[in-house]
């Protein structure tokens, strides 16, 4: 049971993952859940909303939820892989209003998490934000799992390219990724932008100050929030004005394909459900209900089944223009319009309408969507005739080597002979060693030598 | 001078030769003879029949049979061309030299265009093997210790129904 005293002004509140389309619908209710004398628009309060590629919340071995430590100068609604952040400006009491007011004893299954302590780092020169910074390691002994050691695994041959969540797929050069490498995602929780960067450490154990980052960009992508009516504070000015300058950019953001699916699914939510319902599809109350008719695509209203699950609209990731025309059709035809949902709308057909979404693998699931993934498409060589070829013709050597390492297969490239023997014996056995000659010594006497990148010589054990 | 036949299977460029069952001839030589690609005839015995490799403990040489030829009646003449890796196998292994290619020593750095590569591909894929850490980067003071409410997915719409519905009434009571 919750009750008033247990909820402080900085708490951060966690909700499922499809709930945060029920949190904006009520942020967006005409109902007078408001002050409204001081908020005459829901989105007044919103300094920022954005979705992030990985999750605060962990679990236990018993089960029990952990997030780390959330230090906030703002209260915020955490809804697992999600945040909306809320400015200063509202109160505890008016924060409370919201959500909680006279549901002390009426909500069920509510766990109170305990915080766990994660490193926190203070930086000067930062007057006013906060981050939260997640990474994914890339190790060096996963990545060898890819690679075949040898001249094939080059970006000439090879190629690879990152998934990395909210961005898309992006190509990566051998040797930045070869030992390793970390991908960091950074939020800015006040101003509610995240940057990703890649970079690798010259040492295996993380972060030191010989990290050479070479990938970086910035995830303006957040939830559409309206920038018409409200208080126009100084930090959601910008912070408004950003999403928008984000939907510019954006046109490159359909490219994050989960991003995408994830952003169409609490959109395509919020307005199915609040523009052809007004309200959430569990008959919120004034809310009413119209019904698809699937061969016209027509709203009837018939105040009869709910239409929001008929729609069944799939998290495809290419066909987001027709999601965007149903979606426009449900606007015009429901009596329940307001300009967050306009405003949502129009962002959403922007996208669909401008965007680039990349061709998916057909390997990429749900699962892999907030995951980075480093793929390596390679050629194929056929292992049998390779392993033939080495006994009949050799592997590159191109180094200085004492022949009596040497078994199979040797062909000389340059030697200078000094033996007791004739002119003419001498230029004979020139000629067959740089023609290719044949050592007849077993591998057990000679075992195989490998010469590393920088020429230095090391036997192979078998 | 003592002349051992033997019959070789070994490629001709490879050394040293794997040779056993050695034939062993004992004669003198009449007349002059080139060291390198001696030409000796042998009465009553034609070598080349049964072997095609000897080596001859005057000269202190291998040498392959190149050819032989019936003189006359159980005289064969027969040709020999020195093998001189195997003459000097063990000489040469102490070498260094720069080596191209090689069956066991190589460089696998460098790319082999002798290796064909074929137009299929493949595709290998891996995920991040740390799911992730998670810091937090302030610019000022923290307050620690922020406990967190998650409510359950089923939980969450009666509640806002309820929220909605109990404002409501208290909005017409008011």
């Amino acid at each position: 049971m919750l009750n008033q005293s247990e909820f402080a002004t900085l708490n951060t509140y966690m909700v499922g993952i499809d709930c945060l389309a029920q949190i904006r619908n009520s942020l967006w209710r005409q109902d007078g859940l408001f002050d409204e004398s001081k908020y005459n628009n829901p989105s007044t309060f919103i300094l920022s909303a954005y979705i992030l590629p990985f999750s605060l919340v962990s679990k236990k071995a018993d089960g029990s939820k952990v997030m780390p430590n959330y230090m906030s100068e703002v209260p915020c609604v955490i809804a697992a892989d999600r945040i909306l952040a809320f400015s200063s400006a509202l109160t505890f009491n008016e924060w409370f209003n919201i959500f909680f007011t006279g549901l002390e004893g009426m909500i069920s299954n509510v766990f109170k998490g305990e915080p766990v302590n994660t490193p926190i780092y203070e930086v000067n020169g930062y007057s006013d934000s906060n981050s939260i910074v997640a990474k994914y390691v890339f190790s060096k002994s996963i990545i060898n799992g890819i690679f075949e050691n040898d001249y094939t695994d080059y970006s000439t041959i090879t190629s690879y390219y990152l998934f990395l969540p909210y961005i898309g797929y992006v190509d990566v050069d051998y040797f930045n990724i070869r030992n390793g490498f970390i991908i960091e995602y950074s939020l800015d929780v006040t101003h509610g932008i995240m940057s990703c960067s890649m970079y690798r450490s010259e040492y295996e154990n993380g972060l030191t100050s010989e990290e050479k980052r070479f990938y970086s960009t910035s995830i303006n992508i957040g939830i559409p929030i309206t920038i018409t009516g409200g208080d126009l504070s100084i930090d959601r000015n910008r912070t408004l004005s950003r999403l928008s300058a984000a939907a510019n950019f954006a046109s490159g953001a359909l490219s994050l394909i989960p991003g995408l699916g994830a952003i169409s699914n609490s959109v395509r939510t919020t307005q199915t459900s609040t523009v052809r319902s007004g309200g959430n599809e569990l008959n919120v109350s004034g809310s009413r209900e119209t019904k698809l008719n699937k061969k016209t695509g027509r709203q009837v209203t018939t105040n009869t089944s709910k239409t929001t699950s008929e729609t069944t609209i799939e998290p495809t990731y290419t066909d987001t223009s027709r999601k965007s025309t149903q979606q426009t059709v449900y606007r015009n035809k429901s009596a329940v319009i307001n300009t967050g949902v306009n405003a949502i709308i129009d962002y959403w057909n922007f996208q669909s309408g401008t965007g680039h979404v990349y061709d998916i693998d057909s390997n990429t699931n749900w699962d892999s969507s907030t995951t980075p993934i480093l793929y390596a498409r390679k050629p194929k060589v056929i292992e049998s005739t390779k392993q033939s070829l080495i006994e009949y013709q050799g592997r590159p050597t191109n180094s200085t080597v004492n022949l009596s390492v040497c078994r199979g297969y040797l062909q000389v490239g340059a030697i200078h002979l000094n033996l007791d023997c004739t002119f003419d014996e001498i230029t004979e056995i020139e000629e067959l060693l740089m023609g290719g000659v044949v050592i007849n010594k077993s591998k057990s006497e000679r075992p195989d030598h490998v010469l590393d990148m920088y020429g230095n010589l090391s036997a192979i054990s078998e | 001078m003592n002349i051992t036949f033997y019959k070789n299977t070994d490629e001709v460029a490879s050394f040293p030769k794997n040779l056993s069952d050695g034939h062993l001839v004992t004669g003198a030589l009449r007349s002059e003879c080139d060291v390198l690609n001696p030409i000796i005839e042998f009465s009553g015995f034609n070598p080349a029949l049964d072997y095609n490799y000897a080596y001859i403990d005057k000269f202190r040489r291998y040498y392959f049979i190149t050819g032989s030829n019936a003189v006359r009646e159980d005289v064969t003449e027969i040709s020999f061309h020195v093998d001189v890796l195997q003459t000097y196998a063990d000489k040469i292994l102490q070498h260094e030299a720069f080596v191209n290619r090689s069956t066991n020593v190589y460089n696998p750095w460098i790319i082999d265009d002798k290796i064909p590569l074929y137009q299929n591909f493949e595709v290998k894929s891996i995920k991040s093997n740390h799911y992730h850490n998670i810091e937090f980067v302030k610019s000022k003071g923290f307050t620690p210790g922020t406990p967190f409410y998650e409510f359950n997915l089923e939980s969450l719409p009666i509640i806002l129904n309820t929220a909605a519905a109990i404002k409501s009434s208290s909005v017409k009571s008011s």
